[in-house]
């Protein structure tokens, strides 16, 4: 059974984080990176502040962590899991139903 | 220049309830999040200290991570996800304790009257440990309200208004305040000392240093829009400031000579804290920040209004950034 949504708008940013995931195993700064590329600089998640929904993530267990030392720099490096890819789908889903349903009654408006 | 560490950060975090696991990798990932920020500033030819803003700025304000963190209360530990549970189980405790005394003190009794007392005093030490439990589980659902200590908020003066225009400024007496007409019981103005500063030494300073020894001086003043207040009654209490820290002065402003204000306006919640948080004008860019970070720590006894905590909307602090030699 799909987890039920809050107001959706909370949902996009971790909609994002996931499928930035689902491409590979990324840090914090490079997330928030890849996030603004993907969008074509159109959503930029505040910085700071993504941490929390990552770990908001990991406690539901649609991430995992664990520490990397890459060229002498110890990080925390976030994968996505099984459980993470269904959200992901969920989501994508949600998103695609109130995206189209936005649109056919921008549609409807237009020509009314 | 220093690097921010977020210890305060991550401190306040496990006081709220936050797991230590997220509060301390909390910590660490913004640190290291914001040399990659400030290496990222460095690498599109800023200079340190202009990266070092940036990076700062680009992470958000610590007031941000903690609300992000705080609304979501997955993250908090178990101790405070099942309070309920724990605090009855030390109400238990405590009836169990309590009994076994009273039960084996009154078992050495022979008399009636006191086994009578002792059976009395055990179902009064029952009744308390439900009164106790009762309590704890009412209490356990507020929010801890973090206290900021008033050590480095210190003597207050009268304040000069600034005079118009942008830039640096000197406060000329006279000058008429930029700002909306004061609300009849705005406390009177006041200045806060600030401690020097300690100025960070920069391997490649590109400013001038400061000839002479000066004193940043950061004063407050409080206003309220017209209407930003309810009607009181006789019984009813006043918005009062308990915690005002002031800002830190901006070591680029310091450096430069250079002298501003902020004017911002908030509103102040039920439970003291301050929301809604906007610049209204600013002399410079660069006092923003400072000031937004102080503003968000203040604390106010929030104002009683037929017995009722009410928020205020409409808020107004000046604060005006001076040295003085």
């Amino acid at each position: 059974m799909a987890q039920s949504n809050p107001p959706f708008m909370s949902g996009v940013p971790e909609l994002l984080l996931l499928r930035a995931l689902s491409r590979g195993e990324m840090y914090g700064y490079e997330l928030v990176k890849a996030v603004r590329v993907a969008t074509g600089n159109t959503i930029s998640l505040g910085e700071g502040v993504v941490y929390p929904a990552l770990y908001g993530l990991e406690r539901r267990g649609a991430l995992k962590a664990r520490r990397k030392t890459v060229n002498g720099r110890s990080r925390v490096y976030y994968t996505i899991t099984p459980k993470g890819l269904r959200r992901l789908d969920e989501l994508a889903q949600e998103w695609e139903r109130i995206s189209s349903g936005v649109s056919a009654a921008l549609e409807d408006a237009g020509h009314a | 220049m220093r690097r921010p560490t977020f210890e305060s950060l991550s401190q306040e975090l496990l006081e709220a309830g936050i797991a230590p696991k997220f509060a301390d990798r909390l910590r660490r990932e913004l640190e290291d999040h914001y040399r990659d920020l400030e290496r990222e500033a460095l690498a599109n030819e800023r200079s340190a200290i202009a990266a070092a803003v940036e990076a700062r700025r680009r992470l958000g304000t610590d007031e941000m991570i903690a609300h992000e963190c705080l609304s979501r209360p997955e993250l908090k530990s178990w101790v405070y996800r099942s309070r309920c549970v724990v605090l009855c189980l030390r109400g238990l405790c405590l009836i169990y304790l309590g009994l076994r005394a009273v039960v084996r003190g009154a078992a050495g009794c022979r008399a009636p009257l006191a086994r009578f007392a002792a059976a009395g005093a055990a179902a009064a030490a029952v009744v308390a440990a439900l009164l106790l439990v009762l309590e704890l589980s009412i209490s356990a659902d507020r929010a801890p309200v973090p206290v900021r200590t008033l050590g480095h908020v210190q003597r207050v003066a009268a304040v000069e208004p600034p005079s118009s225009g942008g830039g640096a400024l000197r406060g000329q007496p006279g000058a008429e305040t930029p700002v909306g007409e004061l609300a009849a019981d705005v406390p009177p103005r006041r200045e806060i000392d600030m401690p020097a500063i300690d100025r960070p030494r920069l391997s490649k300073p590109d400013v001038p240093r400061v000839a002479m020894r000066v004193r940043p001086v950061v004063a407050l003043e409080i206003e309220l829009r017209p209407g930003a207040l309810p009607k009181m009654q006789a019984a009813d209490g006043d918005l009062l400031p308990i915690v005002k820290i002031p800002p830190r002065f901006p070591v680029v402003a310091a450096r430069r000579g250079i002298e501003g204000y902020v004017l911002i306006e908030y509103t102040v919640t039920r439970t003291g804290s301050v929301s809604d948080v906007v610049v209204v004008e600013s002399s410079s860019e660069v006092f923003e920040q400072p000031a937004l970070d102080a503003v968000s720590k203040f604390k106010y006894k929030p104002r009683v209004v037929d017995g009722r905590a009410v928020p205020v909307r409409g808020v107004r602090t000046r604060m005006r950034f001076v040295l003085e030699a």
